[in-house]
């Protein structure tokens, strides 16, 4: 269901791979940034209107009727959608 | 036990009923083709996902008759205030039919899936595409879910009319993906109690709306919608979006008097035209296919306009049984003839306007506000702001 669009993941994951990089260079706390942080959306704010299903660029977030869903597999928590959403319903970490 | 649900077949398989889709879906029903609309809401129209304020002048072009059960107000104009809250008018007989209604979207969206129905198109709610099927490369039907009951629909052609947050373009492999500077996140409230002028659609630049604008549209007996959109790539933080909307609501008495009836959220695209919107048996429309103004955000118009087109081409491919992408691709070529033009030269307005400060901003609107444009182009303003004010249009030059 959830397929790869023509996007760019590869991007993303040098960003990624760029900030902890510089969160070493820079003393910070290292922060894994992958699939280990939990992403979540809660149900009390989210208003199911689609803008991060629409803005991820790996296409891993669902809109299933009233809640959205993350495909675990796919997302690497670059954080797009917790941007994007106008009411701040999702978070990482 | 849960009734299985039947394998369909059809012509034309329009997935989202929203205007574009039915749009699509009455044109290809008008050309005698077997036309199937699926929703995968249990209502057409609500929630409204939409400030409401459409142009009228291209209504009677796609066959919408004007009609008094979703048309809220008729606005005279609209006011663009600047930050310091200069304003300037466009009033309808400057802007030639620029200007239009304030409409209720659950109602019209309604009243345009009545005119597909009417022209012979069936209509599913509750029913939402899962996945695409294929056969040699080419896309021949939908993997569908009624009531949560899994089953294929087959159709020659189908069309991707499911908005925003559209999968039907991904599934298929056309590239939709968005850059953060080309989405704006929305949030709106209706509000009754408030003090607003019936006769005006208000718009509010700066830095109360990076990169977008607050508005404010009439709906008639002291309700408005009270809107904003803000560019993505100048988000920061989670709900940024209702932050700079109450505060701006908050700072204007006129509206912080007000009481929330309805809240609607949702994202907009302001992204350059898509360089492809057919593939072999798919084409897309409206939102899906990133049509909406990259200035203004409106996306109704240019929706049904690409929808006519769509239906028109689709039946007529399904009717001759070649539905490749070349065949489909005189959509493309009839959508881009109307439309392209003004996509392509109003984004690269709003990638000049998202970066001005608020200072400028107000010379441009002081620079207008006492000059009466005879028509409402982005020439004419250009014009007007550098007899006053040349060191801004400097910048614009590329766009002279």
């Amino acid at each position: 269901m959830r397929v790869l669009p023509p996007g760019r993941p590869r991007c993303i994951a040098r960003d990624v791979k760029v900030k902890c990089e510089n969160d070493e260079k820079e003393g910070r706390p290292p922060v894994v940034r992958k699939k280990d942080l939990p992403i979540y959306s809660s149900g009390q704010i989210c208003v199911s209107c689609g803008a991060c299903v629409g803005i991820c660029p790996l296409n891993c977030i669902y809109l299933d009727e009233w809640r959205i869903g993350f495909d675990e597999d796919v997302c690497t928590r670059c954080g797009i959608c917790v941007r994007a959403c106008p009411v701040g319903a999702i978070s990482i970490g | 036990m849960a009734s299985t649900v039947e394998d369909m077949k059809c012509d034309i398989l329009v997935v989202g009923a929203g205007p574009s889709g039915s749009m699509t879906a009455k044109w290809a029903a008008k050309e005698g083709a077997d036309v199937l609309l699926i929703e995968k809401r249990q209502e057409i129209g609500s929630p409204v996902r939409c400030g409401e304020g459409i142009s009228k002048a291209w209504l009677r072009d796609v066959g919408i008759t004007p009609s008094s059960r979703w048309i809220n107000v008729e606005v005279e104009g609209a006011r663009i205030y600047s930050p310091s809250e200069k304003v300037m008018e466009i009033n309808e007989k400057h802007a030639g039919n620029e200007v239009g209604y304030v409409v209720e979207r659950d109602a019209f969206d309604k009243a345009l899936a009545i005119d597909a129905a009417n022209a012979g198109a069936n209509i599913l709610l509750k029913t939402h595409a899962v996945d695409v099927l294929r056969e040699n490369g080419a896309v021949v039907g939908v993997k569908a879910r009624q009531f949560g009951q899994p089953f294929e629909i087959r159709a020659k052609v189908v069309v991707g009319a499911d908005g925003f947050e559209s999968q039907i373009g991904r599934w298929a492999g056309i590239p939709t993906n968005l850059q953060l500077r080309d989405m704006d996140s929305c949030l709106q409230y209706r509000m009754t109690n408030v003090d607003c002028d019936p006769r005006y659609c208000d718009f509010y630049l700066g830095k109360v709306a990076p990169g977008g604008y607050v508005w404010v549209f009439p709906k008639g007996e002291g309700i408005a919608n009270v809107g904003i959109g803000v560019q993505v790539s100048q988000l920061r933080d989670p709900a940024d979006v209702r932050r700079y909307l109450d505060r701006w609501i908050e700072k204007h008495p006129a509206y912080a008097k007000g009481k929330k009836i309805d809240m609607v959220a949702g994202g907009v695209s302001i992204s350059p035209p898509l360089k492809q919107t057919v593939a072999d048996g798919v084409m897309l429309v409206g939102d899906a296919a990133r049509m909406i103004d990259p200035l203004t955000g409106g996306g109704i118009a240019n929706g049904c306009i690409a929808g006519k087109i769509c239906g028109e081409v689709a039946a007529r491919a399904a009717r001759s049984g070649d539905t490749s992408k070349s065949a489909l691709l005189e959509y493309d070529r009839r959508w881009r003839a109307v439309l392209e033009e003004k996509l392509l030269r109003n984004w690269i307005a709003k990638e000049k306007l998202v970066t001005l400060p608020d200072e400028v901003f107000d010379k441009i609107i002081d620079a207008l506000s006492g000059v009466q444009l005879e028509k409402l182009s982005v020439l004419n303003i250009l014009k007007a702001v550098k007899a006053k004010y040349p060191e801004v249009t400097k910048e614009f030059e590329n766009l002279l």
